[in-house]
């Protein structure tokens, strides 16, 4: 279908005109007008700043880790990552959207340097001992007792953050898993982390592997073939999945006090429980900012929106919570320009039709989807169902209250939370959207999910009560591009922004383009 | 034969794995008959409803109890069943979209192969009999096999 003719296109810019055809490659640079351009450029050049600085920590092993490992050929997209998540971005917006990215950056290339300087693949490394791999997740709060220890994300670098990078990444993994038996309509993600370990591509970090009990099927199983990869001490943290009842913290409590036992047994550190209050004070003052960046996400002037607001959140839930000064730093400057756009009245983001709430498990390989959305349709993503993971506050009076709020974050952890964990998922949609004064939720259906398909018939059911808010179902396939394309995503919301919502777009050109060779 | 694996009601799958020349001498499914079938042990001072949900986790085969030891000691306990009922094979059965016995099959089956020395195949089936075809050529695939490992152990 021409799209162009249906929708001949009126002020606005042939936006598609400026990449080039099937790869997505820019020719040039997005003209913002003469300030933003300079603006998002230096900004753009301070990222690499970032990754020499990466490169510094231990040139040798982060060189052999490039040709060692396959996942890590996928940052070498990640500067066009970058630009594709700022397309469209002006003013306020784009400011914040460069400090979320900043920090999301140097925590990254922080982390992964770190993997590198302690695998033991690459000779014999003392910091592999005092390092704590923690399953996908789990955040980092309950090593906060140990400053001298280094938690490590299990398989967030090679799984979810590389599909961001690069689509074509977990294909490979997902095609090793299915020639090892396993079925082809498993969850994406956890097979993706399980054919890692299988093609042996997981650091040889830690001293020890603390996984959970997701209440995700998968993720719980796919810990017994990752584990045997890792040939180091291991256990399961088990969290109560009945969260909301006061009667589980007891049991959440004596978890959290095996992992703090099993952590001191094998990396030989005590558990010092006034860092361990004052790191929660710390991760306290990270959840009252996000408290309080919410309050401007609800009004029309919000600078937060699209992709990065999410992420960012995801990244200061797993690898922060307190830890890390910079997070702080940047939720401060963000908050600040949310203020002042506040105040000036300013539209951040002025071609907004629709107010967006994002839900449901999400086409990974489509990670700017949000940002697509936005430039053709005018659909403001202001949240995704992982802005609303942890925030909890926790009790710092004594240490065993402050356990047990560090089991209640991870209890507010994605899936645990919503999906197939959690009891309150679809009655939080709806809260959300209202909560955000959005008037649209694109409910992302995970066609390997089996317990949010389970949830479809009466997402729908509901939906009958909430004539208000419309409601947006786009299939996706989590990892694997090959069955559920990016352009297939955008077709479901072409059909339903015409078909249903009767709009025309707002740039044609941005309608129907293959970008399936592109990362 | 031994089998394990998902929830299997239908008598018709056993009579389709023996009419390929297999003798299934034991099950152990979600609710076959090994390990059914034992006491419920009522300690001192606990009640029933306490010692039937400690019986219920203590003695549960369910994949879904992850940790490292429950999840090797079903492979032990499977070896334990292979010597106990000599005998020749196993068979791991997985019901579509039974995420548990997906990983668990898939695991099993390498362990049981390579690290134990049990021959084993990993079958995904329907809960009903639709596939009945494809099964069957299977199962003759590894009786066969079976035959001739027996043969080249005689000869």
């Amino acid at each position: 279908m021409d799209w162009k003719k249906i929708y001949p296109r009126r002020k606005e810019k042939n936006t598609r005109a400026r990449f080039h055809d099937r790869t997505g490659i820019a020719k040039h640079r997005e003209w913002r007008g003469l300030k933003d351009t300079w603006y998002d450029y230096t900004q753009w050049a301070v990222n690499l700043g970032i990754m020499a600085q990466f490169v510094a920590k231990s040139p040798i092993r982060i060189v052999r880790g490039m040709l060692e490992y396959r996942w890590m050929s996928a940052y070498l997209g990640s500067l066009h990552w970058i630009d594709k998540s700022m397309e469209g971005l002006r003013g306020p917006a784009l400011r914040v959207a460069h400090i979320h990215m900043h920090a999301i950056m140097r925590g990254s290339t922080d982390h992964i340097a770190n993997m590198m300087k302690g695998d033991r693949r690459f000779g014999p490394t003392k910091a592999a001992d005092k390092q704590v791999l923690l399953e996908q997740a789990m955040s980092t709060e309950i090593t906060a007792g140990f400053p001298n220890v280094t938690p490590l994300s299990m398989e967030a670098f090679q799984g979810l953050l590389g599909c961001y990078m690069d689509q074509n990444l977990p294909t490979f993994y997902l095609d090793i898993m299915e020639h090892y038996g396993l079925p082809s309509d498993s969850c994406r993600l956890s097979a993706t982390s399980t054919g890692v370990a299988i093609n042996d591509d997981y650091p040889q970090n830690g001293a020890c592997l603390i996984v959970n009990n997701m209440p995700c099927d998968s993720s719980t199983m796919n810990s017994q073939l990752i584990e045997r990869r890792f040939r180091i001490p291991s256990m399961p943290a088990c969290l109560p999945i009945r969260w909301e009842d006061p009667k589980t913290d007891a049991y959440a409590l004596t978890q959290m006090k095996a992992v703090i036992k099993f952590i001191e047994e094998n990396t030989g550190e005590t558990f010092d429980p006034e860092a361990f209050l004052s790191r929660m004070e710390k991760h306290n003052q990270e959840v009252r900012t996000e408290m309080e960046q919410w309050e401007y996400m609800r009004t029309p002037y919000t600078p937060f929106g699209m992709t990065l607001v999410n992420l960012f959140h995801v990244f200061f839930y797993t690898f922060s919570g307190g830890k890390l000064p910079y997070v702080q730093t940047a939720q401060k400057k963000a908050l600040a320009i949310a203020q002042k756009a506040f105040a000036e009245k300013i539209n951040c983001f002025p071609k907004t039709r629709h107010r967006l709430l994002i839900y449901g498990g999400p086409g990974c390989y489509n990670f700017h989807f949000p940002t697509w959305l936005y430039n053709c349709w005018g659909l403001l993503t202001i949240a995704q169902m992982d802005n609303m993971e942890g925030n909890v506050l926790i009790d710092t009076s004594s240490v065993d209250a402050a356990l047990v709020g560090v089991a209640h974050n991870y209890e507010h952890s994605i899936m645990r939370r919503h999906l197939t964990g959690g009891y309150q998922h679809l009655f939080e949609c709806w809260q959300d959207a209202q909560r955000f004064c959005c008037d649209m939720i694109l409910m992302y259906d995970d066609i390997t999910c089996k317990g949010a398909m389970g949830l479809a018939g009466m997402i729908n059911d509901q939906c009958k009560e909430h004539p208000e808010i419309h409601l947006m179902w786009v299939s996706n396939d989590m990892f694997d591009h090959r069955t559920i394309s990016r352009n297939d995503m955008r077709h479901q919301v072409n059909q339903y922004m015409t078909a249903v919502m009767q709009e025309e777009p707002l740039d044609a050109s941005l309608m129907d383009y293959d970008d399936d060779e592109g990362w | 034969m031994i089998l394990t694996g998902s929830e299997i009601d239908d008598p018709e799958f056993t009579k389709l794995l023996e009419g390929c020349g297999a003798f299934v001498v034991a099950d152990r499914y979600c609710y076959g008959s090994l390990p059914g079938r034992e006491e419920i042990e009522i300690r001192e001072g606990e009640s029933p409803l306490e010692a039937i949900a400690r019986h219920y986790l203590m003695t549960s085969q369910c994949p879904r109890f992850m940790n490292k030891e429950r999840a090797e000691g079903r492979r032990k306990y499977l070896r334990k069943l292979v010597h106990e009922y000599s005998a020749d094979g196993v068979i791991y059965d997985q019901m579509k979209f039974c995420e548990f016995w997906s990983y668990e099959r898939v695991l099993g089956v390498h362990v049981l192969n390579n690290e134990m020395d049990i021959p084993c195949i990993g079958i995904e089936k329907d809960y009903s009999m639709d596939s009945a075809g494809q099964l069957r050529t299977r199962f003759q695939a590894f009786v066969e096999s079976l035959e001739i490992k027996q043969i080249q152990k005689e000869g």
